[in-house]
C-alpha cells in the first residue's frame, strides 16, 4: 500500500474544509465551512465558521460541541459512528499507516494515470458497520482531497479539504456533482 | 459415681447440648441492623434517624474506583460491570457515566412534556419552535446528528434529552472513553446504590461480596483492582476488623486460660469438664432468645457472652474447694448458699434491664439471666457428678499456705473505704475532657486511610453528603412532591451562594400533579400547534411532514391523566424515585440528597424558616442524641439493678455488717474504675457501662466467698485459691482485650481489668471478718 504510505503528514496538521451533508429529513443539503486541526492520532478539532459558529473537539473518545451562548454538549464518540469512521480513516491516512487501515477496513483502491486516486474503505468492525457502510477517500498524488462517509440510514457527507476546501459550490450542490469533483480533481 | 455412670452422664449432657445447638442454629435469627438495637425514638429527629439510618440516599451509596491497569482496560471493565450490577437485585442503581439516553421508557415517553420543565417558561409557539428547529438544523450538521436524528420526528424540542440530563447526578465527574474517571485519568469511577441499609453489616457484606464477584468476572485475569468506599464499605470493614481482632485475642485468651487452669488443678479432665457449665449457659441463653424473641441482635450476643463470662468462675469455686475427705457433691452442697447468693442477686439485678423498654437490652437480660442460672445449676447438679474422687487439693500447696498467712496478716483499716471513695469522686470531678462519649463512631473508628480515600472519591464523584439530609414529609406522595418543588428555588439559591455544590430532589424525577396539569394546560391545541410549526419551519430545509409524530404526541399528551408515583415506580427508573420517595406508616417521606455541603449553617438556617417544607436531618447530631437517650435508659436500669442487688444480698445475709462488707468493695471499685478511666482522659460510653456491670458481678462473687469464711484454715486456703484463680484468669482474659487497638474492645478490656484488680484487693482488705486476724496472729 504505497499509496497510503505516501500520504503521511507531519503532525499537527491543519486545513480548511467544506462539508456537504445530505440528510434525508432535509430537502436541501447542509453546506458547512470551517477549519480542521489534527493534533494527534485520536484528537481532532473541527470548527464550523459558516453559516454559524460551532466547535467540535474530539479527545480520548469524547466529543464536545460548543456553540456560542449554549451549554457545551458532551458525548461519547461511540454515539457518533459517522464521526468515528471519518476520524479513523482520516488519522490513519494522515499517518500513512496502511496496516492500521487494513486492520479496520476492507480496502479497495484505484488510480488514474494523471495521479488521481480513490480509496474505498468498508468497516470490518460490526458495530461501526451497522452505522457506516463505506468511507471513500479520494485525492491527487500524495494529497487527500475528499472524505465521503456513507451512513447505513441513507444519509451521507462529503468533506472537501486542502485544495478543494475553498472551491465555490452551488447553493444546493448535488452529491453526484461532488463525487465527480473528488474523482477528477485537478 | 462409677466411671460408667460418669461417662453416661457426660454423653447425655453433650447430647443435650447438641440438641440445644441444633435448635439455636435453626430457630435463632441473628440480626445485624443497628436499628434493632436502638431504643424507641422520642424526638422527630431521632425518629427520622431510625427511619433513615442506613436508608438515606447517601448512606446506601457505594463509591467504586477501578485502579491498577491501563485506562482503556479499566474503562472496559467499568462498562462490563454496570450491566451486571443493574441485573442484580441487590442494587438499586449502578452508574458509570455512560449515557442513559434510553432511560425514559416507552410507556413514559408520552409524558415528556409533563415531566420536563420546558413548558414552565416557554410556549410551543412559532417563535420558540423556530429557535428550536434552527438548532436542530445545526445538530444535523454536527456529529451529534447520529443519535439525535431518530429522536427528531417526535421530539424536535429534545425533551427526552433534557430529562436525561436533569436525571444525571449533579456535578458530573471527569470522563475517559465514555465513563467516569478521576481527574488524573488513572482510576475509573462508579456509583452503586445497594438495596441494603448502609449500617447493616450482614446485608452490606452480601451486596459487597456480590459486587466483588461481578468485578472479578468483568475484570478477568487482569491487574485491575476494585476499591470500595462509602458507609456500607466502612460498616463491613469495621465489623470485620473488630471480629478478626476479637477472635485473635479470644484464641490467645483460651490458650492462656486453659494453661492457667491446668497449672491450678493439674487434671486435664477437670479443666475440660469445667467448660461445660459456661457452654450450657451460652446455649441455653440463645435458646431462650430464640423461644422468646425468635431472634437476637448481634450486639446482644456479643455483650451477652461477655457478661456470662462470669459463669466460668462457678466451676473454679467448685474445683478449688475439692478435697479427698468429701465427695464433690458434698463440697458443692456446702458451697451452694454462697454461690447461689451471688448468682441470684446478679440475675435479679439484670431484671432491671428487662424493664428498660429497649429490645436490645431486654434480650440482653434474658440471655444473661438464663445463661448464668443455667451455668450455676449445671455446676451444682451436673458437673459435680462428672468429677473423680481423687481431686487435686489446693489446700496442700505450701506456697498457698505461705501466701494465705501473709494475706491474713494484712491490716483492714476502717478508713480505707471512705477515703478511696472520696478520692475517686474528687478525681472524677477534676478529670479532663467530656464525661460521656456520645459519638458511637469514635468507638469504632474507620481507618484513616479509608476516610481519606472516601473524601477523595466523594469529591471526584460529586456523591451526596452522608451526614446531612433534607427530609420532606406529607400525607401522600403528591404532597411530598409539591413540597419538593417548593424547595427547588431555595436550594438553587444555596447552590449559587456556594453553601452546597448540588442537590437531588425527588421532584426532579416526578413533578407534582399540579405542575403536570399546569404544563398540560400550556400544550397548544392541535390546529394551533400545526400553524405554529408551519410558521417556524418556513425558510428551514425540513421536509414537509417531518414532525407529524410530534403533532400526534402533543395532541395525546393534552388528555393524559397525570403521572402518579405508583406508575412511575413501575417504570425502569422507578427504583431511583423509590430511593427518594417512600410511604411509611400512613404518610410519605421524601429524601433530598445534598452534595458537597460547604456551609452546614446555611442549611440549618433554611430548615429553620417556618415556611420551609422540609426538616434538616443531621445524622451525627441525631445519633448522638439517641445515644444519650439510650444511656439514660441504661443508667436508670443500672440504678434499679443496684437497688435490687442490695435487697437480694440483704435478704440472703440478713446482718447489716455482713451486707456492708460484701457490697462495699464492689461499690468502691466502681468509683475507682470510673476515676481511673476519667483520669486517663477516657470519655465513658455504653460499652464502659456494660463492662462496669460485669466488673460489679465479679466483685460480688469475690466478696461473698471472702465473707463466707470457714473456721478451718484449710478451707480458708481453698477459698483463697478459688478467688486467686478466678481473678487471675479474668484479669488475663480482659488484659489482652485492654491492649487491643480497637477502642470498643479496649473500653471493655480496660474496665474489667481494672475492676478485677480493685475488687480482689478491696475484697481482701474490706470483706474478711475481723476475727480472722486473731486466728491468724
Amino acid at each position: 500500500m504505497q499509496l497510503v504510505e505516501a500520504l503521511k503528514r507531519p503532525l499537527p496538521a491543519a486545513t480548511g474544509y467544506t462539508e456537504v451533508r445530505f440528510v434525508q429529513m432535509l430537502d436541501a443539503p447542509l453546506v458547512l465551512r470551517g477549519d480542521l486541526t489534527y493534533t494527534s492520532a485520536d484528537a481532532l478539532g473541527k470548527s464550523v465558521v459558516s453559516p454559524y459558529e460551532e466547535t467540535t473537539t474530539i479527545a480520548d473518545g469524547q466529543v464536545e460541541i460548543r456553540r456560542p451562548g449554549k451549554p457545551v454538549k458532551r458525548f461519547s464518540l461511540k454515539r457518533a459512528p459517522a464521526l468515528a469512521g471519518f476520524l479513523e480513516s482520516f488519522s490513519a491516512t494522515l499517518a500513512g499507516d496502511a496496516q492500521r487501515l487494513a486492520r479496520n477496513y476492507v480496502l479497495a483502491s484505484d488510480g488514474s494515470a494523471a495521479g488521481a486516486w480513490q480509496l474505498r474503505l468498508v468497516p470490518r468492525d460490526a458495530a461501526l458497520a451497522r452505522h457506516v457502510t463505506r468511507v471513500t477517500v479520494s485525492g491527487m498524488k500524495t494529497t487527500p482531497l475528499c472524505f465521503e462517509v456513507e451512513e447505513a440510514g441513507g444519509d451521507s457527507s462529503i468533506l472537501l479539504v486542502d485544495a478543494l476546501a475553498g472551491r465555490p459550490l452551488p447553493a444546493s450542490p448535488q452529491r453526484a456533482e461532488l463525487q465527480q469533483l473528488c474523482r477528477h480533481a485537478p | 459415681m462409677s466411671v460408667r455412670a460418669r461417662v453416661a452422664l457426660l454423653a447425655a449432657w453433650l447430647a443435650l447440648l447438641a440438641g440445644l445447638l441444633a435448635y439455636v442454629l435453626a430457630a435463632l435469627k441473628v440480626s445485624t441492623d443497628l436499628r434493632s438495637f436502638m431504643p424507641p425514638p422520642r424526638t422527630p429527629e431521632q425518629r427520622l434517624l431510625l427511619d433513615e439510618i442506613g436508608e438515606g440516599p447517601g448512606s446506601r451509596l457505594l463509591l467504586l474506583a477501578l485502579t491498577g491497569d491501563e485506562p482503556d482496560v479499566l474503562a472496559d471493565i467499568s462498562k462490563d460491570l454496570v450491566p451486571r450490577l443493574r441485573a442484580d437485585r441487590r442494587f438499586v442503581r449502578a452508574l458509570n457515566g455512560e449515557d442513559e439516553i434510553g432511560a425514559l421508557a416507552d410507556d413514559l415517553l408520552p409524558y415528556r412534556y409533563l415531566l420536563s420543565p420546558t413548558l414552565d417558561d416557554a410556549h410551543l409557539d412559532a417563535d420558540y419552535l423556530r429557535s428550536e428547529l434552527q438548532q436542530r438544523v445545526q445538530d444535523l450538521g454536527s456529529p451529534a446528528a447520529a443519535w439525535l436524528k431518530p429522536l427528531l420526528p417526535a421530539d424536535p424540542t429534545l425533551e427526552t434529552v433534557k430529562l436525561a440530563e436533569a436525571w444525571a447526578p449533579p456535578g458530573e465527574p471527569a470522563r475517559y472513553a465514555d465513563v467516569w474517571f478521576t481527574r488524573d485519568g488513572k482510576q475509573a469511577l462508579l456509583l452503586a446504590e445497594t438495596v441494603a441499609g448502609g449500617f447493616d453489616p450482614a446485608a452490606q457484606r452480601d451486596a459487597q461480596d456480590a459486587l466483588a464477584a461481578h468485578f472479578r468476572e468483568a475484570a478477568g485475569t487482569g491487574r485491575a483492582r476494585l476499591v470500595l468506599s462509602g458507609p456500607g464499605a466502612f460498616t463491613v470493614r469495621i465489623n470485620e476488623t473488630t471480629s478478626e481482632e476479637a477472635n485473635f485475642i479470644g484464641l490467645f485468651d483460651t490458650v492462656g486460660f486453659v494453661t492457667l487452669l491446668l497449672l491450678a488443678y493439674r487434671r486435664v479432665t477437670t479443666v475440660f469438664a469445667g467448660a461445660l457449665p459456661l457452654l450450657s449457659g451460652g446455649l441455653a441463653g440463645m435458646a431462650a432468645l430464640a423461644l422468646l424473641f425468635g431472634g437476637a441482635h448481634g450486639i446482644t450476643l456479643a455483650f451477652g457472652f461477655t457478661l456470662i463470662g462470669v459463669a466460668q468462675d462457678y466451676p473454679i469455686h467448685l474445683f478449688s474447694h475439692l478435697h479427698r475427705e468429701q465427695p464433690p457433691a458434698a463440697v458443692a452442697h456446702h458451697l451452694w448458699p454462697t454461690l447461689a447468693t451471688g448468682v441470684a442477686s446478679t440475675c435479679i439485678a439484670y431484671l432491671a434491664f428487662f424493664a428498660s423498654g429497649v429490645d436490645g437490652l431486654e434480650q440482653l437480660a434474658v440471655f444473661t439471666i438464663v445463661g448464668l442460672a443455667t451455668a450455676a445449676l449445671t455446676t451444682r447438679f451436673g458437673l459435680v457428678h462428672l468429677l473423680g474422687s481423687k481431686p487435686y487439693d489446693a489446700a496442700q500447696s505450701s506456697w498457698l499456705a505461705a501466701l494465705w498467712r501473709r494475706l491474713a496478716a494484712l491490716p483492714r483499716p476502717r478508713w480505707l473505704a471512705p477515703l478511696l471513695a472520696l478520692g475517686a469522686i474528687v478525681a472524677m470531678s477534676q478529670a479532663p475532657g467530656e464525661f460521656w462519649q456520645n459519638n458511637l463512631a469514635a468507638l469504632t473508628p474507620a481507618p484513616a486511610d479509608l476516610v481519606a480515600e472516601d473524601a477523595r472519591l466523594r469529591q471526584e464523584l460529586g456523591a451526596p453528603d452522608v451526614r446531612h439530609l433534607l427530609v420532606i414529609e406529607g400525607d401522600d406522595a403528591d404532597a411530598v412532591l409539591a413540597a419538593s418543588e417548593k424547595l427547588e428555588p431555595r436550594l438553587a439559591q444555596l447552590q449559587r451562594d456556594g453553601a452546597i455544590a448540588g442537590y437531588e430532589l425527588p421532584s426532579r424525577y416526578l413533578p407534582s400533579v399540579a405542575t403536570q396539569r399546569a404544563r398540560q394546560a400550556r400544550l397548544p391545541e392541535p390546529a394551533a400547534l400545526q400553524a405554529a410549526l408551519d410558521e417556524a419551519r418556513r425558510g428551514l430545509p425540513f421536509k414537509p411532514g417531518s414532525f407529524d409524530a410530534f403533532l400526534r404526541d402533543v395532541a395525546a399528551a393534552r388528555d393524559l391523566p397525570p403521572l402518579t408515583a405508583e406508575r412511575f415506580f413501575a417504570s425502569p427508573l422507578g427504583l431511583r424515585l423509590k430511593a427518594q420517595l417512600q410511604p411509611r406508616d400512613g404518610h410519605w417521606t421524601g429524601l433530598v440528597g445534598l452534595v458537597g455541603v460547604a456551609d452546614a449553617s446555611a442549611l440549618v438556617a433554611l430548615a429553620a424558616q417556618p415556611d420551609t417544607p422540609a426538616r434538616l436531618l443531621d445524622l451525627k447530631h441525631a445519633s448522638e442524641s439517641l445515644v444519650a437517650a439510650y444511656r439514660t435508659r441504661v443508667l436508670y436500669s443500672l440504678a434499679v439493678a443496684a437497688v435490687l442487688l442490695v435487697a437480694v444480698v440483704g435478704f440472703a445475709l440478713r446482718r447489716r455488717s455482713r451486707v456492708l462488707r460484701v457490697l462495699l468493695p464492689m461499690a468502691v471499685t466502681t468509683l475507682l474504675i470510673l476515676a481511673a478511666l476519667r483520669l486517663g482522659g477516657v470519655s465513658l460510653s455504653l460499652f464502659h457501662l456494660i463492662a462496669l456491670v460485669l466488673a460489679a458481678g465479679l466483685g460480688l462473687d469475690y466478696a461473698l466467698f471472702f465473707e463466707h469464711v470457714e473456721d478451718d484454715e484449710l478451707e480458708q486456703r481453698r477459698t483463697l485459691h478459688a478467688i486467686l484463680v478466678c481473678s487471675a484468669s479474668t484479669f488475663l482474659v480482659f488484659l489482652l482485650l485492654a491492649l487491643s487497638s480497637l477502642p470498643v474492645l479496649r473500653a471493655i478490656g480496660t474496665t474489667v481489668t481494672l475492676g478485677v484488680a480493685f475488687n480482689f484487693v478491696l475484697a481482701l482488705l474490706l470483706t474478711r471478718p475481723r476475727r480472722e486476724i486473731a486466728d491468724a496472729g
